[in-house]
């Protein structure tokens, strides 16, 4: 006998519902991905599409070279760009939990400025000032935004990981005699592993995602994935745009799947 | 000895804010640069010019619009899921999937849905709603912005909800159950305390995605009229013509830039104070 | 004797786990019920059972002679002082306070009105448009109870509310709490995990253990005439001494008295106040003994158990050595100890002899009953 209690019986409605909705709204743009990659024709006014064909991957893997290889670039050019993020998070992280140290609401205000900014409003300025320096060619700077765009959201996520009882565990270690890389591997990286990941995520979406910021501080010689599908979107040849829709997220699965894997493995060094 | 090394670890970071607020800098300086000095003649020059201040007003509306309703439904929704108890927390990793997306695949998303050759407009003909595709209204590439702003809503609504949902929660386990103790029905206690109590941080959401929505370039880019365009892309527009043409893009940036600012001022002051 | 709330077998169980195990507890109006017991007994949570935020697997609750348990928190009209407070910042103690009223459309004025006479009641006149932070913890407690009394003016519920404050504030607000409740005739629903704070207030005591009711009786009762050694060591410290019930008479190494109980081993539990020692055994004892022994030996009449219980008489009277003192304010606590590892304590005034050595002296006062535990495994 279950009283009747907000919380218990329409509590579970709305949660149903809830679930259901934003199921939906995630799902149903992924099934029209899914679908129109693989879309040969879509003739007005039929609803869904009638003919498919392999002719968008095929064209992507075999007819346009180039491109390909630009896409692969992207992959790899992202997942550098989310390690080096993760790095530099990991040191500003570790400041701003370190007790004793002066101008964390600067380095706060510092980490999260670049949500302020809009992205083309850094990059006019940026290509400007840095075509001066020859250090800084086109690979460099688009890295070098790309990191700081992902920044943000890598920072909070490793604070909070290192905001729980970090420092305790890490001095307990040293207690017992575990120091520098062994304390590393086997206390700090695996309690810190669950908010890496999340940061590494977010960090290579965030770069493959970014257009304008490729777009003007590649000057064409880099290319995001976001920057190779664009054009796709906006010819209107839906099948290849897509196509590298799908291609894109399926590389984030890929990763995500990596990262899951390497968690196990870091959870079993653990013992 | 050890405090001394400890601030070496905020190098990497200062580095690379430096080179940040240096593009910035730069970028906006030069906006002021003229032929013999400082002067604002780039500035005159946009204003002159008879399409920037209603992209100006385009710019904002659409910003403005979007951000406000995703605020408003954000809350709707956080009454609902409020009331779910401990189960909502199940729900965040949608918010998350949906906040990670890029903006192209949403705009490629809105355009499947929306456009007049769309998902939407053939289903309409199905049902014998509308009888040829130039029948269906148009919601993206229109001087409404309606295919941009639920875009951005796609967006935004996920990471409102993000942000506040989680201080709302505890909110509404003390303050929100002792109402409800005191006889407030769920809406009355959520209006009249958890609310209240909470909208600091809904409002920190708010001016973040204000800001955002209104220098972003990607989905006007993607999903925008021919006119009125928005701000970023009426500065795009200025960088291509050419290298004398980029103080005149980067005053569209300044622009942008002094209304960024002008927000993020509220943004901190909404910033909800961190409790040690 | 009217019933202001009543439960039956109410079942609650949380996180696949058994909070509450079949509770049935009647409240009386004009009482303070005290809820006692140890952290996880369940007392909180039947509390919360009580106010509709915990759902019951089985069980009903009356309210008023109303069944409550199928109506959500905001509708059964029980007020409650959380132990967090839990006022509301964003508003002053006038609105804190009226809060219920506003919800229930009372008229401006008359809710204004409602509001001074209850923060009258409180001791804090004119305190209406002050802010929540500018107030001190007692002062925030008192608006905590008006606020709760405006919504019921008969019944409230107080999950351990004195709990944050420091024992001199904690005290004031227990005295406080007992003068309110007289000059309202309030019934009042305490939950407390100290014991010494529901002896003080309560008239009434349900010591929970286990999401079970142990007992439910004054606290004069529980204290001197627990159920079993859990209430008895609960309420307060005391002394146990093992020892046998035979043919109506319980012995144990020191003490022999006769009582109604069934054969067996028994622990002897008695309170510090009820012991003393004296440098010499009492003649009553000895005289109790040699009673107890003769007795045994009239209905043995075998010339094995003679022999036996002499021989544990003088061995188990060996003299208490006092080992230790403990400073309590008014009293001190004194430990004796004796060859064989027992100790015992009792309470002595400041000022009052204390024998190095000595035999332990029972004293009781009329009517106080011996408490006998059964223990089945005689250690």
């Amino acid at each position: 006998m279950n009283p009747i209690k907000y919380k218990g019986r329409a509590g579970g409605i709305f949660y149903l519902l809830f679930r259901n909705l934003f199921f939906l709204s995630l799902v149903l743009p992924l099934f029209f991905l899914l679908l129109f990659s693989f879309t040969e024709r879509y003739a007005w006014p039929e609803l869904f599409p009638t003919s498919f064909s392999l002719r968008s991957f095929k064209s992507i893997l075999f007819q346009r070279k180039a491109l390909f290889q630009d896409t692969l670039f992207s992959m790899v050019f992202s997942l550098l760009v989310s390690l080096c993020t993760v790095l530099v998070a990991f040191c500003t992280a570790k400041y701003q939990n370190e007790e004793g140290l002066k101008g964390k609401g600067l380095v706060a205000f510092l980490v999260n400025f670049p949500i302020m900014i809009p992205a083309t409003v850094f990059a006019m300025g940026a290509q400007i000032l840095f075509l001066k320096i020859k250090i800084f060619n086109p690979f460099l700077t688009v890295f070098l935004a790309h990191v700081l765009y992902a920044l943000p959201y890598a920072v909070s996520f490793l604070q909070e990981g290192m905001s729980r009882k970090m420092k305790l565990y890490e001095e307990q270690a040293k207690v017992m005699g575990a120091v520098g890389g062994r304390l590393f591997w086997k206390v700090s990286l695996p309690l810190l592993y669950p908010y890496i990941f999340p940061a590494f995520m977010m960090s290579y979406i965030l770069s493959m995602s970014q257009y304008i910021l490729t777009l003007i501080l590649g000057g064409g010689k880099v290319k995001s994935l976001s920057l190779i599908m664009v054009p796709y979107i906006q010819s209107g040849e839906r099948n290849l745009a897509s196509a590298y829709g799908l291609i894109f997220l399926s590389s984030s699965f890929l990763l995500f799947f990596l990262l899951d894997f390497l968690e196990k493995g870091i959870q079993r060094e653990r013992g | 000895m050890k405090k001394k090394i400890s601030y070496l670890w905020i190098l990497p970071q200062l580095l690379l804010s430096t080179i940040f607020l240096l593009g910035i800098s730069y970028g906006f300086i030069k906006s002021f640069l003229g032929e013999n000095g400082l002067s604002l003649e780039h500035y005159q020059e946009i204003m002159g010019r008879g399409d920037t201040v209603p992209s100006i007003f385009y710019t904002l509306r659409l910003s403005l619009f979007s951000s406000f309703l995703s605020l408003a439904l954000a809350i709707l929704f956080s009454f609902f899921l409020l009331q779910m108890g401990e189960k909502w927390k199940r729900l965040e990793g949608f918010f998350r999937i949906a906040i990670m997306m890029p903006h192209s695949l949403v705009a490629l998303f809105f355009l499947f849905l929306l456009s007049s050759n769309g998902f939407l407009a053939r289903l309409f003909y199905s049902f014998s709603w509308i009888s040829s595709q130039t029948d269906f209204p148009a919601l993206v590439y229109d001087e409404k912005g309606i295919g941009i702003i639920l875009s951005y809503l796609w967006k935004e609504l996920p990471f409102v909800l993000f942000f506040s949902l989680p201080l709302a929660y505890q909110v509404d386990e003390k303050a929100g159950e002792a109402a409800r103790c005191l006889g407030a029905t769920p809406f009355q206690a959520f209006w009249k305390i958890t609310l209240p109590l909470s909208i600091r941080q809904y409002l920190a959401a708010f001016f973040i995605i204000f800001s955002f929505s209104f220098g972003a370039f990607d989905l006007p880019y993607l999903l925008g009229a021919t006119s009125p365009k928005a701000l970023s892309v009426l500065s795009y527009q200025e960088l291509q013509r050419g290298f004398l043409q980029r103080p005149v893009a980067l005053a569209y940036n300044g622009i942008i830039l002094l209304f960024s600012l002008f927000l993020s001022y509220f943004y901190f002051k909404f910033l909800p104070k961190k409790k040690s | 004797m009217e019933i202001c709330l009543s439960c039956e077998n109410l079942e609650l169980e949380l996180e696949k786990k058994k909070i509450l195990k079949d509770i049935s507890l009647e409240v009386r109006s004009g009482e303070i019920l005290a809820l006692l017991g140890e952290s996880g007994c369940g007392k909180s949570s039947l509390l919360k059972a009580m106010l509709g935020l915990y759902p019951l697997a089985k069980g009903k609750i009356f309210f008023q002679g109303k069944e409550i348990q199928n109506l959500p928190s905001h509708k059964r009209g029980i007020s409650v002082v959380f132990q967090d407070l839990r006022l509301f910042p964003h508003l002053n103690v006038g609105e804190n306070v009226g809060f219920s009223l506003e919800l229930q459309k009372v008229p401006k004025a008359e809710r204004k009105q409602r509001v001074e006479e209850l923060l009258k009641l409180v001791q804090l006149e004119s305190y209406s448009e002050r802010r929540i932070d500018s107030l001190s913890g007692g002062q925030m407690q008192r608006v905590a109870i008006a606020r709760a009394l405006a919504m019921n003016e008969k019944l409230l519920f107080l999950d351990e509310p004195f709990s944050a404050l420091d024992p001199n504030l904690r005290r004031e607000m227990g005295d406080f709490l007992l003068e309110l409740q007289r000059k309202e005739n309030l019934t009042v629903v305490l939950v407390t995990h100290d014991q010494e704070e529901a002896l003080r207030l309560a008239h009434r005591i349900a010591l929970m253990k286990g999401g079970e009711i142990l007992q439910v009786d004054e606290g004069e009762k529980l204290y001197y005439a627990p159920v079993s050694e859990y209430v008895a060591r609960f309420m307060g410290k005391g002394n146990s001494i093992l020892g046998r019930v035979e043919k109506g008479v319980f012995s144990c190494p020191y003490f022999s008295f006769p009582v109604e109980k069934e054969e067996g081993n028994y622990s002897f539990f008695f309170r510090e106040r009820q012991l003393s020692f004296t440098e010499e055994i009492g003649e009553r004892q000895i005289a109790e003994r040699q009673i107890a022994e003769r007795k045994n030996t009239e209905k043995q009449g075998e010339s094995l158990h003679e022999v036996e219980e002499v021989s544990v008489a003088t061995e188990a009277l060996s003299p208490f050595k006092l080992i230790e003192k403990e400073y309590l304010g008014e009293f001190f606590r004194a430990f004796y100890k004796n060859s064989a590892g027992q100790v015992l304590s009792c309470l002595i005034e400041r000022g009052e002899e204390l024998p190095e050595k000595g035999f332990p002296k029972l004293s009781f006062k009329e009517g106080e009953e011996k408490i006998l535990f059964f223990n089945k495994e005689g250690k």
